[in-house]
């Protein structure tokens, strides 16, 4: 049987550790290569292929392809935008059609209200019996309105 | 009847220049069996603070502080209470005392009379 020296023992578990560690810093140098941006999520770490585009082949297809499918998805944006307009001012149309018909119905039901309860023709001068307006009124004026209000009591 | 006019019609008939206001708040105003009225009726004769207007308030039975409301009556010892220049009413209280023919008249200026010396 072998003898084993402390120091040999030693050395051997340190070119282990060093060799372990060589090994780790391996692996951590080919997993950042597959993710440049060093993300992670949750203590997963994001792939390469998270940030690829998804249409990678479309590099290949000529020129010309490139072109014709970009007026396509162009004049698609542009058909979407349309749409989207339309629809927006039809709809800030009939907010504006319901908002006047409803101004209308509840200035006609409250014209209607005020003819049910008055029965008689609304006074529009509001000053007619402040103070300052009947000081100027003679006294006679004053008790035959004064004689007029109290009559119904 | 529409409160706000009836008050406004009285309050400009106690601001009016015109005696003949005085005879309008006394025919209608106090003569009136609402007791809304005869209390703004009375509120606005005082406040002209004049001879003839503190005597209906003062003098008369049933009317002003002889009033049979206490609500009206107590309405115009306030009033008279609040008066700046006192002098006119004192001077109607006074005589009141002395000459009236009624004993509740006259207790009751004597009474009115005390509450104003002392507020004074």
């Amino acid at each position: 049987m072998q003898k084993i020296s402390p120091l040999r023992s030693s050395i051997e578990a340190f070119n282990k550790f060093k060799a372990l560690r060589a090994g780790k810093n391996t692996n951590d140098e080919q997993k950042t290569q597959t993710n440049p941006f060093g993300i992670a999520f949750k203590g997963t770490v994001i792939q390469m292929d998270v940030f690829e585009k998804t249409n990678n082949g479309d590099n290949t297809t000529s020129t010309h392809g490139t072109i014709k499918e970009k007026l396509q998805n162009a004049s698609k944006l542009l058909t979407s935008t349309w749409v989207g307009t339309i629809n927006k001012f039809s709809s800030v149309k009939n907010n504006v059609i319901a908002f006047g018909n409803k101004i209308k119905d509840n200035t006609v039901a409250t014209y209607k209200k005020v003819q049910e309860i008055a029965n008689t023709p609304v006074e529009l001068n509001p000053f007619k019996y402040s103070v300052s307006r009947l000081q100027t009124l003679s006294t006679g004026e004053l008790r035959t309105m004064l004689a007029n209000e109290l009559q119904g009591a | 009847m529409n409160t706000r006019k009836v008050k406004n019609i009285i309050e400009a008939l106690g601001k009016h220049k015109d005696d003949e206001s005085i005879q309008i708040l006394n025919e209608l105003g106090t003569n009136c069996p609402i007791d809304e009225v005869r209390e703004l009726t009375s509120k606005a004769l005082i406040k002209k603070n004049t001879h003839n207007a503190l005597e209906i308030m003062i003098v008369n039975k049933g009317k002003g502080i002889n009033d049979l409301s206490a609500r009206v009556a107590m309405c115009a010892i306030n009033e008279l209470l609040a008066l700046k220049d006192k002098t006119e009413a004192l001077k109607i209280l006074e005589d009141t005392i002395n000459l009236h023919s009624e004993k509740e008249v006259q207790d009751t200026a004597r009474s009115v009379k005390a509450l104003m010396s002392f507020s004074s």
